[in-house]
């Protein structure tokens, strides 16, 4: 594994929007966090930070860490890994799915099988496999052709079903979904045929209302939930659509300009919203911030990912192309989803908002993802590479 | 940048994936838009009701009292005190101990064994534990009980809660064991072992320890609650109370006890020995009962938000208890009072409270003692109402016991002093056995007989009748009119004199030795004089007279708030019903004839309008009509219309009435019950025309009455259907017994009260009704409305 060193690397690129944005939204995951676990009195009261958000802020430097480890390797260790992490990841699913693993090990949270319990810290193992299959799709794409054709899609898309199955089985829907969009875009990016990939678009849209059958009934009652809110009947206020609405109330009641911090700290106190330092912490933010700090949030990711974008239209290097293309799509629709559930647009389907939910292995996830964009935006591009992804279309 | 990477496939491919980004983006950024400036004012005011709490602080309604301010209705204030079923079962001590073991050593408290974590667990809970165990003290301290007391209540609870636990788990186990074996999915993700994990509804939930407990003891519950919220008040160390209003309404009169004097009863009911009469159910007509749960009008009625804005404190919620008919209905709006309203900012702790305002007590012109005095006479164990041999009644059997009804009223103000229907029914009735009210067509307890069920007036309305024909100018006070027994020369079957008939057939002017004139034509009851103010008055006068002494639906009418009232109606309204097919008496009061027209008719006939001068034909009224009429004819065509409430504004109509002819109607009345000829003057109980009793026996008070024997339509049949026959060999009539009296001390020398008695079914006036008049006489004597003697 080649470190980086300095005559590779330049100071000079894109991914530092990444880290500077990145670092904005941690800062105020911290904040929004300590806001919805902890009541102040009045505005004079002495107050401590409330310990999630503590802990939280141990988990942003040991993201950072994370992140610097992630940048350090090149592309040629990066791509050594990726089958072997993939396949580390898919043993981590199984782990979590085998039912003689004792309770100590993998403990239900919420009905969903997703983590494990190492004592010390808890796993989130599809975090992991999430950047894994990133690495393992780019480099099974990197220089191949035969995805132009039809059945050339038929790899890339068992790649993709053995690890979304997996998670769907945890259950978590959400996350096994994300991974759709990460192949969608490695494979648009890697020169497979428009027109295929339409194809395949409109299939899954048919698909998608055939499969509500096969949906578990707590994911059906999420969707009637949804269409019950757009319809504007209240009735499942009080238990289906019960965090919906209070999201919505939360969120709402910001206004322009948001409470002052000792009214949102008792708007959310009040209000009983469920998972507000998880899913939901998108609406304490509006609840103290408003509409403008909504739009600084959207501000903020939309700047990530135009780092992020940036830094894949630079890079010469066709796996690096493809892992940030990849990584920026599982990013765009983490956060879109997240926010589009907490403003009631989407089924809450259970996705953190990244770098500001609290959880150590969301947080370090989205920092390995930051560390990787940037370790491929400060690496020069190696002298007489040949165009990635160029064919005749 | 955008242009060299629109030359390649890749950037452009870049540039695609970049707008699906973007274009994906534009959704949070829309969203937002709409729910913090869109839907923001709404959703703010959401937010901050969660800020606010509202407790909704009791108030108490208003009482019913009679004229003497004796209680009829009134709140018995009654509270129960609840407590959570953790804290009853001692589970929140441990749950406490818990939390603070966790909180304490958080760091560590992972990699703690299970045996650790109960260690430290064990250490936090003796605190807690004293705490309950002082709380309960200090409960059962407040409420005056002994800690075994609250300690056997939670014994009972807790065995309560657990046998249906049990049950629930069980057949909770038992459905899912059936979806499994179906091949469904469970909706959670809970094993079958995990069932009894999950706590049923009973085990969260509160549980009442005491019951009945005074608004003493509530009160300094409340104020050690109170003190937990706020800084330095004593505050109750038990966690989970929760104070519960039970009150209930209390009629103090409903059962009660009279002694009944029977030294004044006629013949064979007198006795020196008075008996104990119970009467239930007083006065229940007028003041109706409670329903314990709105219907949706009157939620809709009153709802929390006015119209305008406001809130309305006295909006119903689904558990408050409504006056559901008589004066608890009517009267609702005053009785109900105005709930308190204690508002909390929950975030800056601040409290503000508006206190509550009671209910109005509404004072009825009843006399509560006077009420169940008349109950107890019109019971079957006075044997007043019950059918005697003397009264000759041959739609009844000896034995029966008719349906009656008084009213009593002040001839100076109005004041209705006592409105009784007998039979009536009681409120445990209305809760044990609803059918046997609501649904016993037999009896109609329900209906209030002394303004509900119209009757033929009869005799009593002569008086009324002279004073009307005279007043108009149509007859001469001191003219003198032959009976000869019919109205109609050559017709002695049509418009006949009761004393023509069998077995007297005579003639009043026979039996006087002259033509009568008015005074003695009342005294006598002679129908043929009567006839003649009937003809002589015509349809239109006789109608719009009725009408003017309040029997009509353009009358003025009172304004009671005591359930449904029968207008009354007398002429063209009225359409009398062929009765020759019609039932026996009291078994099917819903073919009465006597009932209003579907359609108003052009006008009464020349020969109705001489029927209703001898109250008979197409006109019918109430006791309570009867009652008001005789009191406008005491005060000379002053009419004041009848009330029930002292708030109810006083309202009077003038007549002008020819004051001789009520003088002449006046002393007729004198006479009718004076005078041995009168046709109210005595009765004769065993057989014989010697054994004579006077009917009124009332020292000291001056009597002016009209006994009437109406004929209600129908015809009297015996069980196997057949016609009962007069002598004559005509079907007999089955009769209402009626008798009117204005009453008023001798020394005073004018009427002070009008008493209107009717006996359903009675038969004679005389006979039947009269009795039970002079018992009301007395009654009224007791009760200190007539005093021998007095000067005012």
């Amino acid at each position: 594994m080649k470190i980086v060193s300095l005559r590779d690397t330049t100071v000079l690129h894109f991914a530092w929007l990444c880290l500077a944005s990145g670092l904005a939204l941690s800062l105020l995951g911290v904040y929004a966090i300590d806001l919805g676990a902890h009541h102040a009195e009045n505005e004079t009261a002495a107050r401590t930070i409330a310990p999630l958000a503590l802990k939280q802020f141990v988990f942003l430097g040991v993201g950072l860490l994370a992140a610097a480890m992630a940048a350090a390797p090149d592309s040629k260790f990066l791509r050594m890994i990726a089958w072997p992490s993939l396949a580390v990841s898919i043993a981590l699913l199984l782990v979590l799915l085998l039912p003689f693993v004792p309770a100590w090990l993998v403990t239900p949270r919420n009905g969903v099988r997703g983590w494990i319990d190492f004592g010390v810290f808890d796993l989130q193992p599809v975090e992991v496999a999430k950047i894994a299959f990133v690495l393992a799709a780019a480099e099974y794409l990197r220089h191949r052709t035969n995805h132009r054709t039809l059945l050339g899609l038929l790899p890339p898309a068992f790649i993709t079903f053995v690890p979304v199955s997996l998670i769907y089985l945890q259950p978590d829907l959400g996350a096994a979904l994300l991974f759709i969009p990460a192949i969608f875009a490695i494979l648009v990016a890697s020169g497979a045929r428009l027109k295929h990939m339409a194809l395949v678009v409109i299939i899954g849209l048919m698909a998608a209302p055939i499969s509500y059958p096969l949906l578990h009934e707590y994911q059906k009652q999420r969707i009637i939930g949804l269409i019950q809110q757009f319809r504007g009947v209240r009735s499942g206020a009080d238990d289906i659509n019960y965090q919906a609405y209070t999201a919505q109330t939360v969120a709402g009641s910001g206004g322009l300009r948001g409470y002052s911090d000792t009214k949102a700290r008792a708007i959310v106190k009040y209000a009983s919203l469920p998972e507000r330092q998880n899913d939901m912490i998108f609406a304490v933010i509006l609840s103290r911030f408003g509409f403008i700090g909504g739009m600084v949030v959207v501000g903020l990711y939309m700047l990530w990912l135009l780092g992020a974008m940036l830094t894949a239209a630079i890079c010469k290097d066709p796996f690096g192309r493809l892992v940030v293309v990849g990584l920026s799509m599982i990013m765009a629709v983490t956060a879109v989803v997240n926010m589009g559930m907490v403003l009631g647009v989407l089924p809450i389907v259970g996705l953190a908002l990244p770098f500001v939910s609290s959880g150590g292995s969301s947080m370090v996830s989205v920092w390995i993802t930051t560390g990787l964009v940037f370790g491929f935006a400060m690496r020069r591009a190696p002298r007489l590479v040949r165009p990635a992804f160029e064919f005749d279309d | 940048m955008a242009v060299s990477l629109a030359e390649s496939m890749y950037g452009r491919r870049l540039l695609l994936l970049a707008s699906i980004i973007c274009a994906g983006m534009v959704v949070p950024i829309v969203a937002v838009s709409r729910i913090t400036l869109y839907k923001g004012e709404q959703l703010r005011q959401a937010a901050e009701d969660n800020l606010v709490s509202t407790i909704w602080l009791p108030t108490s309604r208003g009482r019913l009292l009679d004229r003497k301010g004796r209680v009829l209705a009134s709140d018995r204030p009654s509270f129960d005190i609840a407590v959570d079923y953790p804290v009853i079962t001692g589970q929140w001590a441990f749950s406490q101990a818990a939390r603070r073991a966790r909180r304490a050593n958080r760091e560590i408290w992972k990699s703690l064994s299970t045996v650790q974590r109960e260690a430290l667990v064990q250490a936090e809970l003796p605190a807690f534990a004293e705490r309950l165990e002082a709380g309960w003290r200090q409960l059962a301290s407040i409420a005056g009980v002994t800690l075994d007391d609250v300690e056997d209540r939670k014994s009972a609870i807790t065995a309560d809660v657990a046998r249906q636990a049990a049950n629930v788990w069980e057949r909770q186990r038992i459905a899912m064991q059936r979806e499994l074996e179906r091949g469904r999915e469970l909706l959670e993700d809970v094993s079958l072992s995990e069932v009894d994990v999950r706590p049923i509804r009973e085990q969260t939930s509160p549980h009442v320890i005491l019951s009945g407990v005074d608004d003493r003891v509530i009160f300094e519950l409340r104020s050690l609650l109170a003190g937990g919220r706020l800084e330095g008040g004593p505050a109750l160390s038990l966690p989970g109370v929760s104070i519960i209003d039970t009150s209930t309404r209390q009629y103090p009169f409903d059962y009660t006890t009279v002694t009944v004097d029977r030294s004044g009863f006629p013949g064979p009911l007198r006795s020196s020995k008075p008996i104990e009469v119970d009467v239930t159910g007083n006065s229940i007509h007028l003041i109706g009962w409670m329903r314990q749960r709105p219907f949706r009008e009157d939620l809709d009625g009153r709802p929390k938000v006015r119209a305008d804005g406001t809130l309305d404190r006295g909006y119903y919620q689904e558990t408050d208890a409504v006056g559901s008919s008589g004066l608890e209905s009517s009267a609702e709006d005053d009785l109900r009072g105005l709930r308190g309203l204690q508002i909390e900012q929950l975030d800056t702790g601040g409290v503000t409270i508006e206190p509550p305002q009671p209910g109005k007590d509404v004072k009825l012109t009843i006399d509560a003692e006077l009420q169940a005095r008349i109950a107890a006479l019109m019971e079957r164990e006075s044997g007043l109402t019950v059918v005697q041999a003397w009264h000759k009644n041959k739609a009844a059997l000896p034995g029966d016991h008719l349906k009656s009804a008084v009213v009593v009223l002040s001839v100076d103000t109005g004041d209705i002093l006592a409105m009784v229907s007998n039979p009536g029914f009681t409120r445990q009735q209305l809760s044990d056995d609803p059918a046997s009210v609501f649904k016993n067509e037999a009896d109609l307890p329900l209906l209030n007989r002394a303004i509900a069920r119209p009757y033929p007036p009869g005799s009593i309305v002569k008086p009324l009748m002279l004073a009307a024909a005279v007043t108009d100018g149509v007859v001469d006070i001191n003219s003198r009119i032959e009976c000869t027994g019919h109205l109609f020369p050559g017709q002695k079957d049509r418009f006949r004199c009761w004393i023509a008939k069998p077995p007297i057939n005579s003639t009043h002017t026979i039996a006087l030795g002259r033509h009568l004139d008015a005074a003695e034509a009342i005294m006598v009851s002679c129908n043929i004089f009567f006839y003649t103010m009937g003809q002589k008055l015509g349809p239109e006068r006789i109608a719009r007279w009725y009408e003017a002494f309040g029997c009509g639906p353009n009358a003025v009418r009172p304004r009671l708030g005591v359930g449904d009232q029968f207008t009354g109606v007398a002429g063209p309204q009225m359409r009398t019903v062929e009765s020759d097919e019609a039932e026996m008496v009291g078994t099917d009061l819903a073919r009465s004839p006597v009932r209003p027209s579907a359609e108003p008719r052009k006008g009464v006939s020349p020969s109705e309008a001489i029927l209703m001068g001898i109250g008979q034909g197409p006109v019918a009224w109430t006791p309570l009509h009867a009652a008001d009429a005789y009191s406008t004819l005491a005060k000379y065509g002053q009419r004041i219309v009848p009330r029930m409430r002292f708030d109810e504004p006083a309202r009077a109509v003038t007549l002008n009435l020819d004051r001789g002819a009520v003088d002449m109607a006046l002393l007729g009345l004198e006479w009718s019950v004076g005078q041995e000829i009168g046709t109210g003057h005595h009765i004769v109980v065993d057989g014989s025309r010697v054994g004579k009793e006077p009917i009124f026996n009332v020292p000291g008070i001056r009597v002016w009455g009209k006994s009437g024997t109406a004929d209600s339509g129908l015809k009297a049949k015996d069980a196997e259907g057949n016609f009962i026959r007069e002598l004559s060999g005509t079907p007999a009539s089955i009769d209402h017994s009626w008798f009117v009296v204005l009453a008023g001390p001798e020394s005073i020398g004018r009427p002070t009260l009008a008493v209107a008695v009717i006996v359903e079914n009675g038969g004679s006036g005389g006979r039947v009704a009269g009795p039970l008049c002079n018992q009301v006489l007395r009654a009224l004597i007791d009760e200190r409305y007539l005093v021998p003697g007095a000067q005012q």
